[in-house]
């Protein structure tokens, strides 16, 4: 009984938690919405909304596929139905990011994507096996991390999101006075503007979708929070009632 | 069990309670904001309409010298100007602005008859920076037009409409020109 109790109350906090994000999410897709697409020789300080290509910058190597990027996620996870071993949780997952530029055709605009909500799809998916051997930069990976032992498992999924020189993307947030103009001297364009989260709006997203793709996925997601939030919490409530009623006969 | 059915229809009335009253937040927020969008566009507007007016007695006095014969060219910058500065209605500055952009290419475009004028630095660097100006107004004219059409559209659209009547919305209007006072821009060469 107790564990029904303590499962309905998690349920019922995923549920509020759910129904107020909901909420959120409506406020930022009303923000895509309602701000114009800006071009970057017309930008404005305030919250903007721009489109472009990653032009390239000081340049990261993204840890799995090796490949040249401005900004990687990375999570290593196991498949297998065992709870986490020790090495997966401590090296579970890894993001890393510079400042780059994005062009469009009247211009560019430094961006940096600290503090940014990234959503892009996933560049990179390996999944070890005791029978071959995991490509090189799985392995220096490994080794890098501390934790070679690592590769003698079976099922370690090792997955990767990374952005490119070259990538369209669509950024919303704030256009301000870059504070770290000393450090990128050398990039092309570089001026004393940046695209970067702001103190009073602190919606900052970065896509590689177009627009109306963004404001599709965001309708789907307040569907789910608003309408899964709410059926989660009368479906709490119901069956709190229903035990109460089956116990005592009351109400 | 009656009692527990009642609790549930509470519990069910609650929340579409709170999604109207979000809704109806939402929506009024999302009109005050689109409003105040269409108020900062058009501040930022202004502002490089300010710069580029405030080049202008330099680009004049750059040219002044070399241009002598072109007294019709040199007086249509500054009547331009002129009107610029005492433009107060949006239809107005539109059309002002219109003019000044006319008048300062038919500048550029007669300039390019004299080459000591072209070679003089202050006047290169003059031309660039208004290009540079027009370049900038021109995206920010499409942005405020952008900002202007979204509010409009919101301000018409069912139940937004309803919301809008309530509290005195009403259409802004666009940075444009009509195609009457567009003719007023060509400037006839002797």
């Amino acid at each position: 009984m107790t564990d029904f109790l303590v499962y309905s109350i998690a349920a019922l906090v995923v549920g509020v938690g759910l129904f107020t994000k909901g909420f959120i999410w409506m406020r930022e897709k009303k923000f895509i919405e309602e701000l114009p697409t800006s071009n970057v020789r017309g930008l404005a300080m305030g919250p903007v909304e721009i489109k472009g290509k990653v032009e390239k910058a000081k340049l990261l190597t993204a840890p799995f596929s090796g490949e040249p990027c401005v900004y990687y996620k990375y999570t290593v996870v196991s498949k297998e139905s065992m709870p986490p071993i020790p090495p997966i949780q401590e090296c579970s997952q890894g993001i890393d990011c510079v400042s780059f530029s994005i062009r469009d055709k009247t211009g560019a605009v430094l961006v940096d994507p600290r503090e940014a909500v990234i959503e892009i799809p996933k560049r990179y998916r390996y999944v070890s096996s005791l029978r071959r051997r995991p490509p090189k930069a799985i392995a220096e990976f490994c080794k890098r991390v501390g934790y070679p032992e690592l590769l003698k498992k079976k099922k370690i999924q090792y997955t990767e999101w990374c952005i490119k020189p070259g990538d369209l993307l669509y950024v919303m947030g704030t256009a301000g006075e870059n504070p770290h103009i000393k450090d990128t001297k050398g990039l092309k364009n570089t001026d004393d503007i940046m695209i970067q989260k702001g103190k009073d709006f602190d919606f900052f997203y970065i896509s590689n979708k177009h627009e109306p793709d963004v404001l599709r996925k965001f309708k789907s997601k307040i569907r789910w929070g608003i309408f899964g939030g709410g059926a989660m919490i009368v479906s709490v409530v119901a069956f709190w009632v229903f035990i109460i009623w089956s116990w005592t006969g009351i109400i | 069990m009656a009692i527990g059915v009642g609790i549930i229809v509470g519990v069910v009335v609650l929340l579409v309670v709170i999604v109207f009253v979000g809704w109806f937040v939402g929506l009024y927020n999302s009109l005050v904001r689109l409003k105040n969008n269409i108020k900062k566009s058009w501040a930022n507007i202004n502002v490089l309409l300010k710069q580029r007016t405030d080049e202008l007695p330099k680009l004049i006095n750059s040219v002044k010298g070399y241009m002598k014969h072109e007294r019709e060219v040199l007086l249509g910058v500054t009547k331009a100007r002129t009107a610029m500065m005492q433009a107060k209605s949006k239809p107005d500055k539109a059309k002002a602005d219109n003019m000044l952009t006319g008048a300062l290419k038919t500048l550029f475009a007669v300039s390019e008859n004299y080459p000591k004028l072209q070679a003089n630095e202050n006047f290169m660097h003059l031309q660039e920076r208004i290009s540079g100006l027009e370049n900038e107004l021109a995206d920010r004219r499409e942005f405020y037009n952008d900002s202007v059409n979204t509010y409009n559209i919101r301000i018409h659209q069912i139940p937004a409409v309803f919301v809008a009547r309530m509290l005195g919305y009403k259409e802004e209007e666009m940075f444009k020109v009509s195609e009457a006072d567009k003719k007023d821009v060509e400037v006839k060469f002797d």
